[in-house]
């Protein structure tokens, strides 16, 4: 069984270069961030233009004290369940989350769900970024060479789709090339946001702030309100895919938990409130037209070709973990492409997308709400297997263990108490609101989609799995059962 | 070349040593219920602010 377990390593690690560093467990000695590290990587990762962007979308919505409180409520509600998923088993077993994932949903049924709802949602927020890019190169541009450059133009589209290229290129050197560029544009992207927050205390009085209508609402106040909540928790629980791959490098619990959550929450308020402000305060939702009018032609075309480069920059670090995905959920199939090759393949549909520039702005609501319906449900799917049903063990070498060796093998590779669960919670976040036709139940006013989401989804995968699965002693849900089978088989 | 010989370490390897620390550990789980119990409290508190913020 050890040379199986061997045979699987070295599959696991075909193909691994020193652009894309393995997916191996990672020992104690070779975790590198305490509690203040990981705090550091968290606010980075928050105070990206992506909350800009979000914050600019709430203004839509909501004025400024509900857009305040609905980001409060909708971040709190979606980074914990989407913490408690991710962060945790990552931190105590040094393994990224896709591969935790397998005692959920089977080695098959990960591969379904990275190849579709965690591929379109990282798709998503790329070709949007490098969109991003094109807007604000273009302003650039208008501001000054004088040209004419409109923010759904064929140059957004260009430019978008030389954002994708130099994407490319930074994720194609590796996760150090990453952090070395990284290193630069986090503490850049504090000035640009204490910078927008010194213009907007400079030049609006909070009283224009609490009173200014929202950009662009609909009739029913208390729907607008609930529907910037539920898009700010979608925005919390979007964080799922790159978050386990960070937690493993961490040391203790402690420094994983904690850190990960008020990291996120508290940086992602602050880019996010002064994004609301920046909108409410010069009436559009783009951050990339806010910066020529705060800073001026000069201060502000800079800035806008920081955050060009940020863009840039976040781009390659949450695609990273997801092509690290890819590779373990595509088995053999993708195990011998090079890493660059495979970075490439991700970023097809990305420039696709940036042909259509003003769609994907105007979907960017919508994008997020669907897939954190489908998050909140695999998040909720997640914790009921990993807290409640095997009490925080599963047994590492099953993990790794492929086709029938492995206990978590179920019927084909796919567990289907987990796939279910994540079908009925999804549903069930579409029955009580609709993000496409905007129709939504009574209890969505009280309680948020994706936080039952998350509770059915939960509860149908303890059902099931019991069911289809704990009864008939498949899975090694048995409690305690882990830990002797290492020591059996290493 | 002692980065090497880290990456070089198998996966059996790994596993085995993971698993003794892990048996070793005290806590014997990632979260105690007690903390468990804490995060969502915190998460719930944080909340609650929010509805605060809404309402004054």
């Amino acid at each position: 069984m050890s040379q199986r377990l061997d045979k699987a390593g070295s599959h696991e690690r075909t193909g691994m270069d020193s652009a894309s560093l393995g997916s191996l467990p990672l020992l104690k000695r070779e975790r590198i961030w305490n509690g203040t590290d990981f705090t550091g990587v968290n606010v980075s990762l928050a105070i990206a233009t992506w909350a800009f962007l979000v914050g600019g979308s709430t203004a839509l919505l909501v004025g400024f004290q509900q857009g305040i409180a609905a980001m409060i409520i909708g971040n709190a509600i979606g980074l914990s369940f989407m913490i408690l998923a991710s962060v945790v088993a990552s931190q105590r077993h040094g393994i990224e989350q896709y591969t935790l994932l397998r005692p959920v949903f089977g080695l098959i049924g990960v591969s379904v769900l990275v190849f579709t709802i965690i591929l379109i949602t990282e798709m998503g927020w790329s070709s949007l970024l490098a969109i991003m890019v094109g807007r604000a190169v273009t302003q650039v541009s208008n501001s000054t060479f004088g040209t004419d450059f409109g923010p759904e133009s064929l140059m957004v589209t260009v430019f978008a789709l030389v954002a994708i290229a130099v994407s490319w290129w930074i994720l194609s050197r590796g996760p150090v090339t990453i952090g070395r560029f990284n290193k630069f544009i986090a503490p850049g992207l504090i000035v640009v946001t204490v910078f927008l927050m010194v213009f907007l205390v400079l030049n609006t009085s909070w009283e224009a702030l609490f009173t200014a209508a929202p950009l662009a609402p609909f009739e029913d106040d208390r729907l607008n309100f609930m529907l910037a909540v539920e898009f700010n928790a979608g925005v919390g629980v979007s964080w799922y895919p790159v978050m386990g791959s960070l937690a493993r490098l961490t040391r203790t619990p402690r420094a994983a938990l904690w850190p990960s959550y008020g990291g996120l929450l508290i940086a992602t308020l602050i880019a996010q409130i002064v994004g609301m402000a920046a909108a409410l305060t010069l009436g559009d939702s783009d951050p990339t037209v806010w910066m020529l009018p705060f800073g001026g032609p000069v201060l502000g075309a800079f800035i806008l070709l920081f955050i060009a480069f940020a863009n840039i920059t976040s781009t390659s670090s949450i695609v990273y973990s997801t092509v690290l995905a890819i590779r373990q959920a595509s088995g053999k199939l993708l195990s011998r492409v090079r890493w660059m090759w495979l970075c490439a393949g991700f970023f097809v549909l990305p420039a696709i997308l940036a042909f259509f520039p003003a769609f994907m702005y105007q979907k960017f609501m919508l994008f997020v709400t669907l897939s954190g319906a489908f998050l909140a449900a695999m998040c909720g799917a997640i914790i009921a297997d990993y807290f409640v049903m095997r009490r925080q063990r599963v047994s590492l070498p099953d993990l790794y263990r492929h086709r029938d060796a492995s206990a978590y093998h179920y019927n084909g590779g796919v567990n289907w108490a987990g796939m279910g669960a994540v079908i009925v919670g999804a549903a069930f976040y579409l029955m009580i609101y609709n993000p496409i036709t905007l129709e939504t139940h009574p209890l969505f006013g009280y309680i948020t989609a994706s936080l039952p989401a998350a509770i059915v989804g939960g509860i149908v995968y303890y059902l099931l799995a019991t069911l289809l699965y704990k009864r008939r002693g498949v899975g090694d849900f048995v409690e305690g059962k882990s830990s002797p089978r290492i020591e059996e088989q290493a | 070349m002692a980065a090497d010989a880290e990456l070089d370490y198998g996966l059996n390897g790994r596993l085995k040593e993971i698993a003794t620390v892990e048996q070793n550990d005290e806590s014997r789980h990632a979260l105690s219920a007690s903390e468990l119990w804490l995060f969502v409290g915190v998460s719930v508190a944080i909340a609650l602010v929010g509805v605060l913020v809404l309402a004054l």
